[in-house]
């Protein structure tokens, strides 16, 4: 690769868009998911459970 | 609350999700790591278009996830309304955002070709304009998702607007083509099927592949967050219920 | 074949009756009609050339906005409810609707535009071959329009909504409609062919729509 070669701003900047779009994407799915995980297991060692069939008819 | 006796199959999902995210994730790195190295520097600058060549390396992947990624929401809406799957509207919802990220670079990475290739950042290229359309799909399927307040209303609707639109994209693509050779015959981005040379095919195909498992690896983790979610609210509802 | 000329009929009536419809989807059309040579300047060549171009989107805007009311009334006062609970499949009472708003807005719309082209200083041989295609794609955008309604039956910010959901499904319309009306081009005469496809789209919409509007309707009987 030529860093010197005509147009390489844009070449650089496509890869760089990318890369920035594609990070906060991953970044912000993980993110979610680590969220809804430690919520979900605080609930789980206060013992909360979902409902059962049992109290499922009200 | 019956519905939620169908969370046998989420339960399985999680545990196969379990097993395949550690190797998809892996496979998507290495992927990325030989595609980047193979457009970066073993591609050789094109005969005509030079080193932008290597714009493509990243615009065309990013076009096909884009299309891709919208083929599947559409197959999982089609699930979702015929076999009322539990887990496929989840998996249309979480695919859209993913979908939509593709399609916007493909369009901004398009545009970034073009003014080195046209002069100008947007031209009306038939490919681009059939992208654009697909992103203002995007947009509208994630709209009607944040609109509908009853969750299994906004499932329904939104799979019928994905399913519509699914068979919509063929017939805009043919269109949008026709128009294009009406106003503009000629299209840069036109290359010669079979006839491009290894050189360029292969990291074009590799990088595409690793836009494919990112997908993938992105696509499964959402998921199983979506399934954690529900089973959240599930709990939280429950806890409230008790007091 | 009857409820469906009894909706047919009621909705009709009911457009008639209540007014304003058609007269305020023309006044639109109208006011776009004005914007359009304000925004680009009077020059009358350039604006003869936009013309056809320019009165397809008054069009399909008008088209589009007059659709809201296809679902709204009959989902404040119930009857929409009743509908769905009734012996008449969802699919026809969609194809009704949507038929009910082509005749009384789409087609009056269609019928008016070419006519009122003079505004943008159109060449007055393309009128008619605007005429029909207009005529014909005015279905297709009617169906869109009432699909994009029955999608958002009874939510508080539908107007927007509609139009991201539906616009970009205008597409081939716009694209067939326009090249079937011969305008815009300088290449060779390609109006007949693109009229047969503008035909082909409008039948897979007549097909689509009417199916996907009643699984939406479908989703209010629970």
């Amino acid at each position: 690769m030529d860093l010197n070669a005509p147009h390489m701003n844009f070449i650089l900047a496509c890869y760089i868009i990318s890369a920035v779009v594609l990070v906060i994407l991953t970044a912000s799915i993980v993110i979610r998911s680590r969220q809804v995980e430690k919520k979900l297991d605080r609930l789980t060692a206060a013992g909360a459970r979902r409902r059962r069939k049992a109290d499922a008819g009200k | 609350m019956a519905r939620f006796e169908k969370f046998a199959n989420p339960t399985q999902f999680l545990r196969l999700q379990g097993f395949l995210q550690p190797w998809v994730t892996a496979i998507t790195i290495i992927l990325f790591v030989v595609g980047l190295y193979l457009s970066l520097f073993v591609a050789p600058a094109d005969y005509q278009q030079k080193e932008t060549v290597r714009i493509m390396f990243v615009h065309v992947p990013a076009a096909w996830a884009g299309l891709m990624v919208y083929t599947v929401m559409a197959l999982s809406s089609a699930v979702a309304i015929i076999f009322r799957h539990p887990l496929a509207d989840v998996a249309a919802k979480s695919a859209a955002p993913i979908g939509l990220a593709f399609t916007f670079l493909s369009l901004v990475t398009g545009a970034l070709w073009g003014k080195p290739m046209w002069g100008t950042y947007w031209v009306w290229d038939a490919r681009l304009t059939s992208m654009f359309v697909l992103f203002l799909l995007y947009l509208g399927y994630m709209a009607i998702w944040q609109a509908i307040e009853d969750p299994h209303r906004a499932a329904r609707i939104s799979s019928i607007v994905a399913l519509v639109g699914f068979i919509n994209v063929p017939i805009i693509k043919f269109s949008v083509d026709w128009w294009n050779t009406l106003h503009q015959p000629a299209s840069v981005f036109k290359m010669n099927g079979p006839a491009i040379s290894p050189s360029i095919l292969i990291p074009l195909l590799v990088m595409g592949a690793a836009y494919s498992f990112l997908f993938l690896a992105l696509h499964l983790l959402a998921l199983k967050t979506e399934v954690n979610a529900r089973k959240l609210r599930q709990m939280q509802l429950a806890e409230a219920g008790k007091v | 074949m009857k409820p469906v000329i009894a909706i047919l009929k009621r909705d009709l009536l009911l457009a008639w009756r209540q007014g304003g419809g058609v007269g305020t989807a023309i006044g639109f059309f109208l006011t776009v009609m004005v914007l359009l040579p304000l925004g680009i300047g009077p020059d009358l060549g350039l604006l003869q050339k936009i013309a056809p171009g320019g009165l397809w989107i008054a069009l399909l805007l008008s088209v589009l906005l007059s659709a809201d009311r296809i679902y709204q009334i009959d989902y404040d006062d119930g009857s929409l409810e009743q509908m769905t609970l009734g012996p008449v499949p969802l699919e026809l009472v969609a194809g009704a609707k949507a038929m009910a708003h082509w005749l009384s807005s789409g087609l009056p719309l269609a019928i008016a535009a070419p006519f009122l082209g003079f505004l943008l200083n159109l060449d007055t041989k393309l009128i008619l071959p605007l005429l029909g295609a207009m005529v014909l794609g005015s279905i297709g955008l009617s169906l869109l329009a009432s699909l994009g309604a029955a999608v958002t039956v009874g939510l508080r910010k539908g107007g927007l909504l509609v139009s991201l959901l539906v616009l970009p499904l205008y597409v081939p319309v716009l694209i067939f409609g326009i090249s079937a009306s011969a305008a815009g081009q300088a290449g060779p005469d390609i109006s007949g062919s693109s009229f047969i496809i503008l035909l082909a789209v409008t039948l897979v919409i007549v097909v689509v729509t009417p199916i996907a509007s009643g699984a939406a309707l479908r989703t209010f009987m629970r």
